[in-house]
């Protein structure tokens, strides 16, 4: 499902986040991204977001070249694709609700099933009381789950999550990654970006370790 | 990919909901686009009634025929038929004799003695008559020319150079009006635009979420379109309020000179005006949301 190839990236202003980086990762697959600060682990999920374009090599999904598409495109593959940000991205001036359903309404979702999709999204993060509030009442972890939840509602065949878990308490946080497994047991495929040593190895996932912007290993949580 | 009426109306919410969430900009925005258009409105209404002056000048403006002693009733009926033909149906006035008296009294009061002693058999009727001669200088004076050479006609009054001064000072003044307005219809519009287009940089951050999450390009965008025209079009309503009022400080003045002179613009006017500004404040926001846009996708690359 999805392949880097050769994937270098580095920064007009000097630096290399990623260095001729080569990887595939299978539809249904669940996949960890682990290395110190500055490793890489955000610039790759950037890239498989098609925030940002590789300045060597390819990134495809579903064979499609990422850096390739028009900016139509790029959005319906977003469309496709969930992203939990490690600083939430959430709009500060719109309700929970209004966070999770805006783009299922430029669709054309009825009122009525944008909210039932987001009772449901809510209730998988434990946050269905939360519908109407604004993110500034929210906790950081619950902002945090507010995020998952927009990710999930429109149940994406990829989900990218950069640091899901890191405003959230181990029990919650092992909650969250039993949710993302679940996911992935239904066959969506994901790509998560942690620095929790612990909680990888009792996930016993598939583990990508980064190091200075190069794959110095890959295997099972260790 | 839902109907086009489901896009506009998800679209029209959006910008609903954005204009009350951020209600206190969006009435600066309103404010200013308003005042940035007052001053060009009010110019143009006051280089509209430098033009009413000159066309109501040209319309008071009259040729005048003085009939020879010897002129009887049928050199003034045929002076009359032609006149009628060649202004077809426009002013013509017999000068009576009493009216005739006056004017000569007005003019020369010194000679009053001389009128006095006039019998009534020495005021012949008619003495003359006045016509609104054709609105183009040329064929105006191309009129006198015929009537002077008429029998029982003495002489024929038309001041050719004045008329034709006239005549230039209405079409400058209506050029400068129509270079003004469109001069400050730009100007106001890039006022407008920028204003608009502020409110679109401010939210820059949630444009930056609406492209993460995949928002459509078109639900990305009309929000701000539709939010920029509104604000635009409630300016320009502002603007022709403002203007009303200021151009009703000045209009007993202006109507002392110019009875019929409109106090305000008129329907038409703040028709004209209210689209103006919306286009201009659509155009604004458009701008304002492709400058953030392009900024995120230079950034992607």
């Amino acid at each position: 499902m999805i392949q880097l190839l050769h994937v270098t990236r580095r920064y007009p202003r000097g630096g290399t986040a990623l260095a001729d980086v080569t990887l595939g990762i299978e539809a249904g697959e669940f996949v960890f991204l682990t290395g110190a600060s500055g490793a890489g682990k955000t610039t790759l999920l950037r890239l498989l977001f098609r925030e940002e374009t590789p300045t060597e090599g390819r990134v495809l999904v579903h064979g499609r070249n990422l850096a390739e598409m028009s900016e139509a495109e790029v959005m319906a593959y977003r469309r496709d694709v969930g992203f939990v940000f490690q600083d939430f991205r959430l709009l500060p001036e719109r309700t929970v609700f209004e966070n999770l359903g805006f783009v299922l309404r430029a669709l054309g979702t009825p009122h009525a099933r944008r909210k039932l999709m987001a009772h449901e999204a809510l209730a998988r993060v434990g946050l269905q009381h939360r519908l109407h509030a604004y993110p500034r009442e929210l906790s950081g972890g619950e902002q945090q789950r507010i995020a998952i939840a927009r990710a999930l509602i429109d149940r994406p065949r990829l989900l990218l999550a950069d640091e899901p878990t890191g405003s959230l308490d181990p029990e919650l946080a092992r909650s969250i990654m039993a949710l993302f497994r679940e996911l992935s047991s239904r066959g969506t495929t994901m790509v998560v970006a942690s620095h929790d040593r612990e909680l990888i190895r009792e996930m016993r996932q598939r583990t990508v370790v980064l190091e200075r912007g190069r794959l110095v290993d890959d295997g099972e949580g260790r | 990919m839902s109907s086009p009426w489901v896009r506009l109306s998800a679209a029209v919410e959006e910008a609903a909901l954005a204009g009350r969430r951020r209600w206190g900009q969006s009435l600066l925005t309103v404010l200013a686009a308003g005042l940035t258009l007052t001053f060009p409105a009010l110019l143009l209404l006051g280089l509209g009634w430098v033009g009413e002056l000159f066309g109501t000048l040209a319309e008071q403006e009259r040729t005048r025929v003085f009939f020879t002693r010897e002129a009887g009733p049928a050199e003034v009926q045929g002076l009359l038929s032609m006149l009628g033909e060649r202004l077809a149906g426009g002013e013509v006035d017999l000068v009576q004799p009493e009216e005739a008296r006056r004017r000569f009294l007005a003019r020369y009061p010194e000679l009053a003695s001389i009128a006095d002693g006039l019998s009534p058999d020495d005021l012949r009727f008619p003495s003359g008559l006045e016509y609104r001669p054709p609105a183009e200088p040329e064929r105006a004076a191309a009129l006198a020319r015929e009537v002077a050479r008429l029998p029982g006609v003495e002489e024929v009054r038309h001041d050719a150079a004045w008329a034709l001064t006239l005549k230039r000072l209405e079409r400058t003044a209506t050029a400068v009006r129509l270079l003004v307005a469109a001069l400050a219809l730009a100007v106001a519009g890039f006022g407008i635009g920028n204003v608009v287009s502020l409110g679109a940089l401010s939210r820059r951050e949630e444009l930056s979420v609406m492209r993460l999450v995949g928002a459509p390009r078109f639900h990305v965008r009309a929000p701000f379109w539709i939010l920029g025209f509104v604000q635009g079009l409630m300016g320009g309503l502002l603007a022709a309020g403002l203007c009303l009022l200021a151009s009703g400080a000045v209009a007993p003045r202006v109507a002392a000179l110019l009875p019929t002179a409109r106090s305000g613009p008129d329907g038409a006017g703040t028709l004209l005006l209210a689209a103006a500004a919306a286009l201009a404040g659509a155009v604004g926001a458009g701008l304002g949301v492709e400058a953030v846009l392009r900024r995120h996708a230079r950034l992607e690359r």
